[in-house]
């Protein structure tokens, strides 16, 4: 019956409890549990992999420190990206202080007119051997890059993480017309910087 | 400079897309129009995919679990020093005294196994911290500099193709005086230069005639815990080689376990084996961080070094 009872993956809420409680194997299965997700989600957001480890062990070491104000009732998730993308914020925050230059480049953005399928007439080429290069995904990694941070941390919440408009005002905590406000934004500024960084398939597909 | 803004028709169908989780089978009936916004929509998602990930480390959880067992322990610590005198000594019976010994063997038997692998987690976390505050000492110094580093003077002028042994062994003990430098400045203390204190860092090399600068490549390895081939006479490097196979690939401040290694963007990364995954403009490859890149395109101490590669992360101490 115990035995019966352990093969059950145990809900992360349940898990955060047993940690307060003393269990030291709760959280190595909590972490083990997010460490994928979670360290993507803030490669993609810091653009760097070593930044993201760092950034993942504050996260938790947050959870740890915090985990007596967590609320039972709430889901252990969107509390989870609530802390990471606070610590990643922070973390961006000091680099930029630390460094001179951004090493994001400027791009302009005064040409925004039209729909998305008016700019999408060549959408991203996704068949040509040149798309599967290093060389374009780092390009399509610079683009993301460029975004502002709170464009970005919506656009990969709302697509890696596919939360809903709500579970991402939950955990931006933000009001939901400003989740959808910041995505509407963010997707048109990252199709802008899109198009502007691979002009030849728009032009490829628009002729 | 003015903001794009989203097509009002395009946000009513992204809003669509986001509540079914960008799942065209969950998504409710669209006309024509509708369905090729939500399938241009998609495919600027899409390309998102492309963006190159890198698999967390195989230590990640274990290195956080680390962290807060060390947070902890310095908690408690503290809790220590700020207890005892100002409460005062309770009372306390023959009882008590006898379930407060029997409690300390059976704790005392307990943590002995376990002490030194926690001291060593304490050592490597300390260490790390040090390295953070090395990194923030090297970005304020770079800031003030044109964003260069400091500079490793006697060995930037290197020629191309000299040997990798000599030349590491003539710059061995120029990266701790380089990282000196910082604290003779006033960037950091001078315990901030050595790890936990006391022990001998590695510092990058730069390459031939090659400006060290954080800016031009980031995400690269710029300091770690020390080198521990530089310094091996020949007779070491063969009965180390001859008992083990290998040479050493952890660093001596953390008896031979691995080392910290803090990158450019001020990030730190316990790793067992000195190689790094490091990407380039000529694109992603595996660094050895205790040798440099020579003349046959592999990295060794003893064979021809290419002086100028400006890509090569060489640390020495």
């Amino acid at each position: 019956m115990d035995h019966q009872r352990k093969s059950v993956p145990r809900p992360d809420e349940a898990l955060l409890a047993s940690h307060m409680a003393g269990d030291e194997s709760a959280m190595a299965q909590l972490i083990e549990r997010h460490k994928i997700d979670l360290h993507r989600f803030l490669q993609r957001f810091l653009g760097s992999a070593t930044a993201a480890d760092d950034v993942f062990q504050e996260t938790f070491l947050q959870v740890h420190l915090s985990a007596s104000t967590f609320e039972q009732s709430r889901a252990f998730k969107p509390w989870l990206y609530t802390i990471a993308a606070n610590k990643a914020r922070d973390f961006h925050r000091k680099r930029r202080r630390r460094t001179m230059t951004s090493l994001s480049t400027p791009v302009g953005g005064d040409q925004s007119d039209g729909t998305l399928i008016d700019m999408l007439q060549g959408s991203p080429d996704t068949t040509s051997a040149a798309s599967e290069s290093i060389e374009e995904s780092l390009r399509v990694k610079d683009v993301v890059d460029s975004l502002p941070d709170h464009h970005r941390e919506i656009v990969l919440l709302s697509y890696f993480q596919r939360m809903s408009y709500s579970q991402i005002a939950e955990t931006l905590q933000v009001p939901l017309g400003t989740v959808k406000s910041r995505l509407h934004a963010a997707v048109a500024t990252f199709a802008d910087r899109y198009r502007r960084a691979f002009p030849h398939s728009f032009k490829a597909n628009s002729s | 400079m003015t903001v794009p803004n989203l097509h009002p028709s395009d946000a009513r169908v992204l809003d669509l897309l986001v509540e079914a989780g960008f799942d065209p089978a969950v998504l409710p009936p669209l006309n024509a129009e509708d369905a090729a916004r939500a399938r241009a929509l998609c495919d600027y998602f899409h390309s998102l995919d492309r963006t190159p990930i890198a698999e967390p480390s195989d230590v990640l959880v274990e290195a956080t679990l680390a962290r807060i067992q060390q947070a902890d322990r310095d908690s408690a610590e503290r809790m220590k020093l700020g207890s005892g005198e100002s409460r005062g000594l309770r009372v306390m019976g023959i009882g008590n005294h006898l379930a407060l010994a029997a409690t300390v063997l059976i704790a005392v038997c307990v943590a002995i196994p376990l002490a030194a692998h926690s001291r060593n987690g304490s050592a490597e976390a300390l260490c790390a911290n040090g390295l953070r505050n090395l990194g923030r000492a090297l970005h304020g110094y770079s800031a003030d500099n044109l964003g260069s580093l400091p500079m490793t003077a006697g060995f930037a002028g290197f020629a191309p193709g000299g040997n990798a042994d000599q030349m590491a062994q003539a710059a061995d003990g120029k990266g701790g005086e380089a990282l000196a430098t910082l604290a003779h400045k006033g960037y950091c203390t001078a315990a901030c230069t050595r790890c936990n204190g006391t022990r001998q860092l590695a510092y990058r090399v730069p390459m031939h005639r090659v400006q060290l600068s954080l800016l031009i490549l980031p995400g690269m390895p710029v300091v770690a815990d020390r080198n521990p081939e530089i310094g091996l006479n020949p007779e070491q490097k063969l009965s180390s080689s001859a008992k083990t196979g290998e040479l050493p690939r952890g660093s001596d401040n953390h008896e031979r376990r691995g080392l910290n290694v803090l990158f450019n963007d001020g990030a730190t990364r316990w790793i067992i084996e000195p190689i790094v995954r490091v990407r380039t403009p000529l694109g992603i490859r595996d660094e050895d961080l205790w040798r440099p890149r020579t003349t046959d395109g592999t990295e060794s101490l003893g064979s021809k070094a290419v002086a100028n590669d400006p890509f090569d992360v060489f640390l020495v101490n």
